[in-house]
C-alpha cells in the first residue's frame, strides 16, 4: 500500500524539487534587479529589500507559470514596481528616507562641504523631477540606469518594441534635464 | 540662421547622447549644428552646458538604483516562503476566476435567451384558417361589428405553419381576428408584451369609468303565494272525478 501510495507521490515530489531549484536560480539571478528597482522608486535601503522580498514570494507562489526567465524577469519588474508604488503611497514615507547611496558616495574625504550641499540639492532637485514624469517614463528611465541594462533589455522587461524605449527614454531624459536647468 | 533657432535642437542632440560623458562633444551627428558649434562659443558653451547636466541626472539616476541587496537576502525570502507556508499554484490556478466567469456568463445568456418568450415581428403573415381546428368555432359573444361576410384571418405569430403530424399541444397558437382589425390588434398585442400597456387599464380606457361602477340593477323578485290543492281520501284532487 506504501509503496502505491508512493509511486503516486513520487512525480509530484520530482517536481516540486524541480520547481524549487528553478526558483533558487531565479532568486540568485534576479534579486538585485527586484531589489534596484525597489530602490529606484522607494530610495530606501530596508524598504527596498522588504519590497523585493514579498514580490520573490509573490512570484513563488504564481511560479508555476513564470518558470521561462524572460517572462519570470519582467513579471518580477512589474510586480516590484507595483508593490514599491503601493508602498509610497501608503506609507508616506518620503521624508523619512535615509540618506541616500548618491549622499554616500559623495561623503568621501576629498569633497568639499560646498560640493556636498550642492549635490545634495541637486539630488533633491532631480527626485522632485523624477516625481514629475509620468509613470511610463520614469520607469524607463529607472530601468535604464541599472547597470548593464542597454534598452534592448529595458524593452524585454517592459514588454515593449525597443524604438519605444529609446523614445521613451530620450523624452524622459529631455524633459529631466528641462526642469533641472 | 540664428543661434535662437539652434537651441531646441541643441537640446534635443545633447538628450539623444546617452552616456553623455562617452561621448566626444564633436561627435554631433547634426552636421549643420556641429558646424555652428564649431564656429559659435556661446552655442558651444550652452551645448556643453547641456550635456554636462545630463550627464549629472545619469549618474544620479544611476546612483538611485545602484547597490545590491543585503548578502541574507536569499535566506530571507526562504524563511519567509517557509514561515507563511507558501506553495506554488498551479498553472491553471489563475485561469480559474476567468473560467468562473466565462461560465457565468454563458449561463447568463443562455437564461436570457432561452428563458425568454419569442417576440412577435413587426410584420405579420396571414395565413388560412382552415388548419386550426378550434378557431373555426364562431365566438357566441362575437361583437356586433365583425364583418361576418368576410372569412376571419388568422395570424400565426410570425412563426413557420404547423408541419404535418405535429400534435396540437405543438402547434403555435393562433387567433381568429376579424379582418379590419387585424393591424389594431397587433399593435395591442405588441403594446402588451412589451409591458406598455396591461389589460385591466385598457378595459378602463375602454369603458367609461361611471358605466363600471354603476350598480348591478336586479329585476324585483315577485313570489306569488302558493295554491294548496286539496285530496281527497284517495289522494286525488278534489273535484277531479268531477270534471271527468
Amino acid at each position: 500500500m506504501d509503496a502505491l501510495v508512493d509511486s503516486y507521490l513520487e512525480p509530484a515530489v520530482i517536481l516540486d524539487q524541480s520547481l524549487e531549484r528553478e526558483f533558487e536560480q531565479r532568486l540568485a539571478d534576479s534579486s538585485a534587479l527586484a531589489f534596484r528597482v525597489a530602490l529606484g522608486v522607494l530610495r530606501n535601503r530596508d524598504d527596498a529589500e522588504d519590497v523585493a522580498q514579498e514580490a520573490f514570494l509573490r512570484a513563488f507562489r504564481n511560479f508555476s507559470r513564470l518558470r521561462d526567465r524572460d517572462r519570470f524577469r519582467a513579471w518580477l519588474v512589474r510586480t516590484t514596481w507595483r508593490l514599491a508604488l503601493d508602498r509610497i503611497r501608503a506609507a508616506r514615507r518620503r521624508e523619512a528616507r535615509e540618506t541616500s547611496v548618491m549622499m554616500e558616495e559623495l561623503n568621501s574625504p576629498e569633497r568639499t562641504v560646498e560640493d556636498v550641499r550642492a549635490a545634495r540639492e541637486f539630488e533633491q532637485r532631480l527626485v522632485r523631477a523624477l516625481d514629475e514624469l509620468s509613470e511610463k517614463l520614469r520607469v524607463v528611465v529607472l530601468l535604464a540606469a541599472i547597470e548593464g541594462h542597454d534598452t534592448r533589455e529595458v524593452g524585454r522587461l517592459l514588454g515593449l518594441p525597443e524604438g519605444t524605449v529609446k523614445s521613451r527614454l530620450f523624452h524622459a531624459r529631455k524633459k529631466l534635464a528641462a526642469m533641472l536647468r | 540662421m540664428s543661434c535662437e533657432q539652434y537651441k531646441s535642437r541643441i537640446a534635443v542632440v545633447a538628450a539623444a547622447f546617452r552616456p553623455a560623458s562617452s561621448t566626444p562633444s564633436n561627435a554631433v551627428p547634426d552636421l549643420d549644428l556641429a558646424a555652428h558649434l564649431a564656429a559659435c562659443p556661446a552655442c558651444r558653451a550652452e551645448f556643453d552646458t547641456q550635456r554636462a547636466l545630463l550627464a549629472s541626472i545619469d549618474r544620479g539616476l544611476a546612483s538611485m538604483v545602484a547597490g545590491k541587496p543585503a548578502g541574507d537576502f536569499a535566506a530571507h525570502v526562504r524563511s519567509r516562503i517557509a514561515q507563511e507556508g507558501i506553495a506554488p499554484r498551479p498553472w491553471f490556478a489563475g485561469w480559474l476566476p476567468v473560467t468562473a466567469a466565462a461560465l457565468a456568463l454563458v449561463v447568463l445568456v443562455g437564461v436570457l435567451t432561452i428563458g425568454r418568450p419569442p417576440r412577435l415581428p413587426q410584420s405579420t403573415r396571414v395565413t388560412p384558417p382552415a388548419p386550426v381546428a378550434p378557431a373555426e368555432k364562431p365566438h357566441a359573444t362575437a361583437p356586433p361589428e365583425v364583418p361576418r361576410t368576410e372569412a376571419p384571418t388568422t395570424v400565426a405569430a410570425g412563426r413557420r405553419p404547423p408541419r404535418e403530424g405535429q400534435s396540437a399541444a405543438n402547434r403555435e397558437p393562433e387567433v381568429l381576428v376579424p379582418r379590419g382589425e387585424m393591424a389594431a390588434v397587433m399593435r395591442l398585442f405588441n403594446a402588451n408584451w412589451e409591458g406598455k400597456a396591461d389589460g385591466a387599464s385598457l378595459m378602463a380606457a375602454a369603458m367609461p369609468t361611471t358605466e363600471i361602477l354603476k350598480p348591478l340593477a336586479t329585476p324585483e323578485l315577485k313570489i306569488s303565494p302558493l295554491e294548496i290543492e286539496r285530496l281527497d281520501e284517495k289522494g286525488k284532487p278534489k273535484g277531479s272525478s268531477e270534471n271527468r
